[in-house]
């Protein structure tokens, strides 16, 4: 489906309104959604509600050769995933236009910003390093989705453990969560990215709301660390503009302190969720199961099930299906062996009506005949029983007649 | 067979707990957040939406369906799901009444701790009813297994003892004569065992459409 | 005249048919087509096989390679399935990347024959951890009229039946292979599965291997695997729900017809 248009009725709306300092769900200008993250049972597991924008990530690890030019490193990969279930404009299994700038930005945020310590993750160099991979799926687009993919990877990636690998000379064994504790990851320093976008009236708006995004003039992307250091940046116009004023210098002050607020927050959230696994601590602090609102109309929970489920009998419906197997008793199925390597099936019915055969319908002897006359019959294949009275392809026998002729006159 | 069909008696399963929240995500036309145990599943549908032109049909409804696992790219495994979530979701709707059109059900799978498959059609059977598009009935699944060395039939079983099984089914049932809608099996199986599967997850169904209908008399009294 | 109804009104043509208790082609309900296997057609590959019911065909050639095994599994081989349903077999197929009916189909034989224990992977094993076989088993449909997945079980089946594999010496220490084509061991297959396709019409009918026809206008469909006396596989994947007495008459007739199937590729190869 096509993405809906927007009515010059909607943005002047919201251009107007923007103009007066007022955004369409209440907010401050320079005011973010709420970020709510939970944790599921797997390391690295998080979801991440950022107002109603909403993502999934997960982290896995394997054992990977590593690359040339980097041959005592580990890899980090980010892919981020536009399903359609987030927007129907979505298409699925096709990397759009949108999905390749946000993928790059959030690229350049943490890989190229080297927040990851990846020189941990070597193995054995030149051989085998692990290889991490974070998949991000968008749930429910409702604007900066690049901001709720950056704090879901950062939630994942400071939660996440991978298992624990010892090397013995040339092979190496990779242990179990049973067996060795897992490690977590090494993180440098924790960005996340603070969007903003810029009006055609020259006012700057933290967050952006879908509609907001729709009717912005230019986008603005920080990636921001904790140290409110700048790991990238990316400005880019949607529409036709003539504002060029210094934004950047008028709102990093403020983005810094967003990032920093917000890194804690996601670091507080993780090293709960984490500190309750090393404890075993069944709490359900920021779990998965939190995302529900309980209480709400539209939610609903029940706990573990008890049922008892009547013993069940062999043969109750044995009966019936005697019954079943007397009503098609009457078939007459062939096999003959045709040849070197080949063997053919022939069930009554098709042979006489469907495709044409020799009618056996008025079967005689001879009609049989004729019928093996082209076929070569190598030696004698005794499959069922004993051959009923005579050759009879379509009589009524109830056996599997076995056809056997030598034929001197093959190949 | 004579004693056994003296020893009619009843078996102790446990059903992991179920949560549900239907419509959490504000852009479908319906959507559920469904859990079993540790199983979350998130489905999403939107419809009757414009159909693709090269998809449309003229006399009924294009039924497509994504599944997205949560790790790694999309691989046949998930194609198949996606054909049992398509086909299952295809016998439920009424396609006819929307000619032309099309209905997305996308389900993104959040965590898998046994049973996804199962989950995953409840979670969209869910954000069907809560769509309210025309549906011909509601359907069930329930997944089961046999442990490989007791040989004992587990119903909704979790990550933990998935790992010990020998047989594992997936059934899905429709509401009114609780017949077969779909069905998926793994592993080597006698016809008794595929029966007694199949009675017991019958039975263990009626659990699931109990609450289909009390989250739908829960929102709908107050409407 | 015939003709003409059955392209205007396909589905009215076949319930007239059906109407009468007989299907388009002169069977009945529960009457399954001719099937025939022949072994060994193609001599470039391993093994081979060409399966048939009715005008379905299916070709299977396999070709084994050797590999290193998977670090987590170091003793087991690979066997790689893979259905081609090309333009060639119906005019439903376009060129290009696999369809998701062919991805579907390459993952349910796959499923079929590691549910059906059929093959054990360690008999691909060569060294342990160094050298494995890989099956590359390519199924090609060379003409689609329904009930491809059973054709193409069993054309697998066949071939994997009449597979002989040559004896390797490897050399740990040196790495050498030295593989010796003259003295082949056939591969032991455990079991044969077979697999029957049922198509579900309204109110409960039940077709037994139906046509492509009768597959693209039924409400559902229905495949049972047979291996002996168990079954190794269910799959019904949506459609018209069916009851309890028709799954039993299902699994009657396809144990009756897998006998069948499974005596006729067994004729085929020891012949």
């Amino acid at each position: 489906m096509r993405e809906t248009p927007l009515s010059n009725c909607e943005r002047n709306f919201i251009n107007r309104a923007i103009a007066e300092d007022t955004r369409l769900d209440g907010r401050q200008l320079l005011e973010a959604r709420p970020v709510e993250i939970h944790f599921g049972a797997n390391w690295g597991c998080c979801h991440v509600a950022l107002g109603e924008t909403k993502a999934i990530a997960q982290v896995s690890c394997d054992i990977q050769q590593p690359k040339a030019s980097r041959p005592n490193e580990g890899m980090l990969h980010i892919n981020v995933e536009f399903n359609p279930i987030a927007a129907p404009h979505f298409e699925a299994g096709r990397q759009s236009e949108l999905a390749m700038q946000v993928n790059r930005q959030l690229e350049k945020c943490f890989k190229d910003s080297r927040c990851v310590d990846l020189e941990s993750l070597c193995i054995v160099a030149d051989e085998k390093v692990w290889n991490l991979r974070v998949d991000v799926n968008i749930l429910n687009h409702d604007g900066n989705l690049v901001d709720c993919a950056s704090i879901a990877i950062l939630a994942a990636l400071t939660h996440f453990h991978r298992p624990d690998v010892t090397t013995t000379g040339d092979s190496i064994t990779i242990h179990s969560f049973a067996e060795k504790d897992p490690l977590p990851l090494t993180l440098h320093h924790y960005p996340v990215c603070v969007s903003f976008i810029v009006f055609e009236s020259g006012q700057i708006v933290m967050d952006p709301t879908y509609m907001e995004e729709r009717v912005g003039a230019s986008q603005l992307t920080l990636g921001l660390n904790s140290y409110r250091e700048l790991c990238s940046l990316q400005l880019c116009y949607l529409g036709k503009t003539s504002v060029t004023a210094d934004v950047v210098p008028s709102i990093s002050p403020h983005a810094a302190n967003y990032a920093n607020k917000l890194v804690t927050q996601i670091r507080k959230a993780a090293q709960q969720d984490v500190e309750a696994k090393y404890n075993k601590e069944d709490r359900d602090v920021c779990r998965l199961k939190e995302c529900i609102t309980f209480g709400k109309l539209t939610a609903m929970t029940k706990p573990k099930l008890s049922i008892k489920l009547a013993h069940w009998v062999a043969g109750k419906s044995s009966p019936k299906s005697d019954m079943e197997t007397s009503d098609f008793q009457d078939e007459d199925d062939n096999i003959k062996t045709l040849g070197h390597g080949s063997a053919e099936l022939i069930t009554n019915m098709s042979k006489s009506v469907g495709e044409g055969g020799p009618n056996t319908w008025q079967a005689s002897e001879e009609s049989s005949d004729d019928e093996i006359e082209d076929i070569e019959i190598l030696q004698e294949t005794k499959l069922e029983k004993k051959v009923l009275d005579d050759i009879d392809l379509g009589g009524d026998s109830e056996e599997e007649d076995t056809v056997t002729v030598s034929k001197n006159d093959i190949m | 067979m004579q004693n056994q069909l003296e020893t009619t008696e009843e078996e102790e399963c446990v059903l992991r707990p179920m949560n549900c929240e239907l419509n959490q995500l504000s852009r479908p036309d319906g959507s559920a957040m469904f859990m079993q145990g540790d199983t979350v599943v998130v489905a999403g549908v939107y419809g009757p939406i414009e159909a693709k032109l090269q998809k449309m049909m003229h006399d009924r409804a294009t039924v497509e369906t994504m599944f997205s696992p949560a790790k790694g790219p999309p691989c046949v495994d998930d194609r198949a799901k996606e054909t049992v979530i398509r086909e299952t979701c295809e016998a439920v709707l009424l396609t006819a009444l929307h000619p032309g059109m099309a209905i997305s059900i996308n389900v993104q799978e959040l965590q898998d701790s046994g049973g996804l498959l199962a989950c995953a059609i409840n979670a969209a059977c869910l954000a069907l009813i809560i769509s309210s598009i025309s549906m011909k009935f509601t359907v069930a699944a329930v997944s089961c297994m046999i442990d490989r060395e007791s040989g004992k039939l587990i119903v909704d079983p979790d990550s933990t003892q998935i790992q010990q099984a020998r047989v594992t089914f997936t059934y899905v049932f429709e509401g009114i004569k609780k017949d077969l809608v779909s069905c998926h099996t793994t592993g080597r199986f006698s016809e008794n065992e595929l029966m007694e599967s199949l009675e017991k997850c019958r039975a263990a169904s009626q659990n699931i459409f109990d609450f289909y209908r009390n989250i739908v008399e829960q929102y709908a009294i107050k409407l | 005249m015939a003709s003409q109804y059955k392209t205007i009104h396909p589905v009215k043509y076949l319930r007239d048919y059906l109407a009468q208790d007989i299907r388009p082609d002169g069977r009945e309900f529960l009457r399954f087509r001719s099937a025939s296997v022949n072994v060994g057609a193609i001599s470039q590959a391993d093994s081979s096989a060409i399966f048939k019911i009715g005008s379905t065909t299916v070709v299977c050639g396999i070709k084994a390679e050797l590999a290193a095994p998977k670090a987590d599994t170091p003793n087991c081989g690979y066997l790689i399935p893979n259905v081609e349903l090309s333009p060639l077999c119906s005019p439903k197929f376009r060129p290009g990347p696999p369809s998701d009916q062919a991805q579907v189909a390459s993952k349910t034989i796959d499923d079929i024959l590691i549910n059906s224990s059929a093959l054990d992977l360690t008999d691909l094993c060569v060294c342990i951890d160094k050298l494995v076989w890989v099956l590359y088993c390519d199924l090609i449909c060379i003409d689609y009229d329904g009930s491809v997945t059973d054709a193409c079980l069993g054309a697998l089946v066949a071939a994997l039946k009449s597979l002989t594999l040559p004896e390797v010496q490897h050399n740990p220490e040196t790495g050498a292979i030295v593989v010796d084509t003259s003295d082949r061991k056939p591969f032991p297959l455990k079991s044969l599965p077979v697999s029957t396709t049922f198509a579900i019409f309204d109110e409960q009918l039940l077709l037994a291997d139906p046509t492509d026809e009768e597959e693209s206008l039924a409400k559902g469909k229905l495949c049972l695997v047979i291996d002996g006396p168990e079954l190794c596989g269910l799959y019904k994947p949506g459609g018209i729900p069916i009851s309890q007495e028709l799954l039993s008459k299902s699994l009657e007739k396809s144990k009756k017809r897998a006998d069948l199937i499974r005596k006729v590729i067994e004729a085929a190869v020891t012949n």
